[in-house]
């Protein structure tokens, strides 16, 4: 066992703050896109940069994205367990899950509204598409640093974003043909 | 055929890919592949590769241009610069790889244990719980990193039953620092947890201690350690520092740590860091409330009967000043994440904040009690709505307050220029004689129809998948209908539904045209999915463009609660409800259905917006809300109304506000005008109980202990004044005033016996008395259903709509349930030894 003590307060909070300023708005969004409340999500965020202060900067600066979203997915995903809405998170966001969608429904008016957006195509994604979608293109994280994120392996990761793309893609031809 | 098999046994067209390749797509996206694996893209994909790159990049703008640009708010940043503190020092386990491995397997033992346990007591969520729970752990053991892991334990899952307790031991790999120091958090499990770590730990024992000199304890005030924790406050309210070993340290600074690392074997035991999260500080009355749900589950499981009550009350008081601290430099939430209970099948789904019920508490100490008024029903509809099905209710759907205001009450109204009238009135208390129950009644102005001012109604009505039960849509029409026979010529009413897209159903129309808008009801339809965030947009632009001076103007909300709001998150939801009610624009929120009814989304929305929320359980209450009470429901009278009871020591030991726990005020926001509060509408009746101990009878619930600083000469403050019991103060605005106006009622009366009050407070009090037996307060008393039958039943008055023999009729029901409970009761246990 070792111990790790600190550098100077200021030198400390000047890094914090620049990681906060820089990563808070991401951060913020991934946690809503698993919480589906904002404020919650602030909360998490609050608490994944307090966890960061109290961390050794030289062991988390190598992997600071990874690990930031990391901390912050395992709380969110921990609210969701004590509030048992995990299954909300597993389940698409669209109610209705479009995972049978046929070109037949997505003719009918009211259903293309409901999803005529790109964005709309991948709420209706399964929990882990969707969010390996969102770090992926939202957040620009590669598939190792995804898999760090969520604990899925890198080929894994290949392999669910290969998925999920497909879908995606042949949803989307769909909406635009209909 | 694996790619792993290298480059030599390769065949050659294994280094083409092709479009069902997931290679493909990490090459399309430009992931660096490794070099066996940098493979050429077939001739024919070659096109297919083009154009998921392109998709690839429009999904990357559409996604990015969804990014938003939420930000801290200042007050998070300085809890998170607060915590960033240098004076703490941090340990880093190290545990050799089998010290983790038997943690993992010692846990992994024990969750198994829980997961029979919660299984055998037939609670399928508990159970799908626990396993989640294993799988992590398995997961988490599985992949153990090599020579050396980190180690957090972290209590899952505090909120519920202790046999659900669990916890996760997550080793996690050198370079992830989201577990450089132990964190647990506080909850019912100490004793348990505590077991399980020096279990776990006792294989760690040679590991030398580290900074014992931060070893600083936080225990009884008696035995602190001076200096340290001094320090350790100051300079961080964020973190409390607590020994595990519970009396077993005295205040010797020096010899802590070697104490307690003997003791427990454990060397991480000495101290435990406890981060307060904003859910943890707005959740702290909860906590304190679970330590002593913990004790009395505790006792009925001789196996950790050893947690005494003794030592959770220390750790109240202990969490208590510190708790206090973060108020002032942790942000709180602006709503503290709800808790949701387990819920039997049928309800799994529904979602009540839990309630933490009020305390005694010393007049000496807390002079005054602060509270916001209520005059919603919905929880007593939905406790109906429960019984009438033949199971008990779950404990948090018992909202005692809004019980007890679903019944009118024969207050006088007002003879001056007030909106409301003040009624004062004390008796015994039912559960318990010698203590006295105080009724504060206010009745607000009746009007006459004729004087209604004209309304601009806009229905926001849920037409989701969900809504399609018999019992949703239909009745919100049926609802609706009534509501519409009941609207003037110069009254206005608009349709918005809302479900994947929002719609206008009927643009804002007057209320002459009757078949127009019943034939707009007649026409909703349910399907698709939720999204209440654009709807309520829609809903308030119709309101605004249609907006009645001097009018009635509101958006009517109708559905099962379920809301996805999607992009807007709940936050924004209240703030733009909130923001609305500022210009005039009142909020209602009407709940229909269930199984998946979200009652504490609910009552959030409608407080915020100026608004009452009702249940709609039965077209007969349907009938209460739009037609009968319709006046009260849409017509606001006073608003921001909040009471202020200040308590005379001389009279009273201690005192308790039965319900209203969610309805709570600081006591400078009794006249801080920017706070909001409950509505009264035009004859609406709110009442609200006080349970008192008069001075000479000892109370039960233990006190804190002496103040160091002030003796209890300093109650010669005593000798103040009178004989007066307490004084109620209000405060409360005009509907579109800014500025409220202050009351005040000094109360003093004989002692008198429940049998001699008035019928109001004699029925009251039983509706008190079954929302008390429905939650297990351990307020109750001996107080039992039949009890309950028997006062309600000396006061059902002239009961013209026949509602109080309904509730007479409830009770009964509720009493054959508990009677016959264990099979379809609640996860709680509910006595009654007494039938």
């Amino acid at each position: 066992m070792r111990m790790v003590s600190k550098g100077s307060k200021e030198f400390e909070w000047d890094w914090a703050r620049e990681v906060i300023e820089l990563h808070q708005s991401s951060l913020i969004r991934y946690a809503t896109s698993i919480l589906k409340d904002g404020e919650r999500a602030k909360d998490v965020v609050q608490e994944t940069f307090i966890k960061l202060c109290r961390s050794d900067r030289s062991q988390v600066e190598e992997h600071l994205v990874p690990w930031l979203f990391r901390v912050t997915r395992n709380q969110a995903l921990d609210v969701l367990r004590k509030e048992k809405r995990m299954s909300r998170y597993e389940q698409p966001e669209v109610v209705e899950s479009l995972a049978d969608v046929s070109v037949d429904t997505i003719r009918d008016r009211e259903k293309r509204e409901a999803i005529d957006t790109l964005l709309q195509l991948v709420r209706a994604l399964p929990g882990k598409q969707r969010e390996v979608v969102l770090l992926k293109f939202q957040q620009d994280l590669s598939y190792k640093e995804i898999s760090e994120v969520t604990g899925m392996t890198v080929s894994n990761v290949g392999y669910v974003l290969h998925h999920a793309l497909k879908k995606l893609k042949q949803r989307w031809k769909m909406v635009e043909a209909a | 055929m694996e790619d792993g098999g290298g480059r030599m046994k390769k065949e050659p067209d294994m280094n083409k890919l092709d479009a069902d390749d997931p290679r493909f797509t990490a090459k399309a996206l430009n992931e660096t592949l490794a070099d066996s694996e940098n493979a050429e893209i077939e001739a024919s994909s070659q096109e297919e590769f083009e154009e998921l790159q392109e998709f690839a990049g429009l999904l990357e703008k559409e996604l990015k241009a969804d990014k938003g640009d939420a930000m801290l708010e200042g007050e998070r940043l300085e809890a998170i610069k607060s915590a960033s503190s240098p004076k703490r020092k941090y340990t880093i386990l190290q545990f050799p790889v089998w010290a983790s491995t038997l943690a993992a397997t010692v846990a992994v033992g024990f969750v198994t244990l829980v997961s029979i346990r919660t299984w055998q007591e037939g609670d399928s969520i508990a159970e799908q719980e626990m396993r989640n729970l294993s799988d992590d752990v398995m997961r988490g053991a599985a992949t153990a990193d090599g020579d050396a892991a980190l180690l957090t334990v972290q209590e899952e899952r505090d909120t519920d039953l202790p046999t659900e307790e669990a916890f996760v031991v997550t080793p996690a790999s050198n370079e992830s620092a989201s577990s450089l120091y132990g964190e647990a958090k506080v909850g019912t499990a100490q004793d348990r947890l505590s077991e399980l770590r020096s279990q776990a730990g006792k294989p760690a024992t040679s590991m030398e201690t580290q900074h014992p000199q931060a070893a600083t304890v936080l225990n009884e005030p008696s035995q602190q350690a001076p200096v340290p924790l001094d320090t350790f406050q100051s300079t961080d309210p964020n973190v409390i520092l607590r020994n595990r070993s519970r009396g077993a340290i005295q205040s010797q600074p020096n010899s802590i740590a070697a104490e307690t690392e003997s003791d427990m074997g454990f060397a991480d035991e000495k101290e435990e860091v406890i981060l307060l999260s904003p859910f943890q500080v707005a959740a702290g009355e909860f906590q304190r409330q679970e330590a002593k749900k913990g004790d009395f589950l505790v006792s009925n499981e001789s196996g950790f009967a050893e947690s005494s009550q003794g030592s959770r009350r220390t750790r109240e008081q202990q969490a208590q000043p510190v708790l206090s601290l973060n108020r002032l430099s942790l942000a709180l939430p602006p709503s503290p994440a709800p808790d949701y209970r387990i819920q039997r099948e049928d309800s799994n789904r529904e979602g009540y904040a839990r309630i933490v019920e009020n305390e005694f508490k010393n007049p000496l100490d807390h002079p005054l009690s602060t509270f916001s008024i209520d005059v919603d029903t919905a929880s007593y509809a939905n406790v109906r709505r429960f019984l009438n099905q033949g199971v008990l209710p779950p404990t948090d759907a018992v909202r005692i307050e809004e019980m007890v205001n679903y019944f009118a009450y024969a207050y006088e109204e007002p003879k001056d220029d007030h909106p409301f009238a003040t009624l004062i009135e004390a008796a015994s208390a039912p559960w318990k004689p010698e203590h006295r129950l105080v009724r504060i009644g206010l009745k607000g102005k009746e009007i006459e129809k004729a004087d209604r001012p004209n309304a601009n109604l806009v229905f926001l009505v849920d037409v989701s998948g969900s809504m399609s039960n018999p019992n949703k849509l239909p009745w919100v029409k049926e609802s609706l209908k009534m509501l519409t026979e009941q609207m003037g010529t110069n009254d206005r009413v608009a349709i918005v539904v809302y479900a994947g897209a929002s719609g206008l159903a009927l643009p804002s129309t007057t209320a002459n045209n009757k078949e127009t808008i019943l034939h707009a009801l007649d026409r909703m339809r349910s399907g698709g999915s939720t999204n209440g965030g654009a709807g309520i947009n829609l809903a308030y632009k119709v309101a605004s463009d249609h907006f009645i001076e001097d009018g009635i103007n509101r958006v009517i909300l109708c559905t099962d609660g379920d809301f996805n709001v999607g992009t807007t998150d709940q936050g924004s939801l209240t703030r733009l409800i909130e923001e609305k009610a500022k210009t005039g624009i009142f909020f209602s929120a009407i709940g229909y259905g269930m199984g998946n009814y979200q009652d504490s989304m609910m009552e959030e929305l409608s407080n915020r917006g100026n608004g009452n929320y009702a249940y709609i359980d039965s077209l007969q209450e349907a009938n209460k809300v739009f037609v009968e009470d319709l006046l009260g429901t849409l017509m606001t009278i006073a608003k921001d109304v909040k009471i202020q009871v200040e308590f005379n020591p001389t009279q009273v030991n201690a005192y308790r506000l039965i319900g209203y726990e969610n309805r709570k005020l600081a006591k400078e926001d009794f006249n801080d005008d920017t706070k909001d509060a409950g509505e009264i509408g035009a004859g609406h009746t709110v009442t609200a109980l006080y349970e008192i101990v008069p001075v000479g009878i000892e109370l039960e619930t233990p006190s804190v202990d002496p103040l160091r600083y002030q003796t209890s000469d300093d109650r010669s403050r005593r000798n103040a004044v009178s004989d007066e019991l307490l004084t109620v103060k209000l405060r409360y605005k005009e509907p579109d005033a800014d500025t409220s106006q202050l009351l005040e009622f000094p109360f003093a009366q004989a002692p008198q016996a429940i049998e001699q009050a008035s019928t109001d407070l004699r029925f009251a009090a039983s509706v008190a008395g079954l929302g008390m037996l429905l939650r297990d307060s351990q307020h109750k008393g001996d107080i039992t259903f039949s009890d309950v039958i028997n006062l309600a039943e000396s006061a059902k008055g002239s009961d013209t709509n026949g509602r109080r023999s309904e509730f007479v009729g409830l009770v009964r029901k509720a009493r054959d349930l508990s009677m016959q409970n264990g099979a379809n009761g609640r996860p709680n246990p509910v006595p009654s030894p007494e039938f």
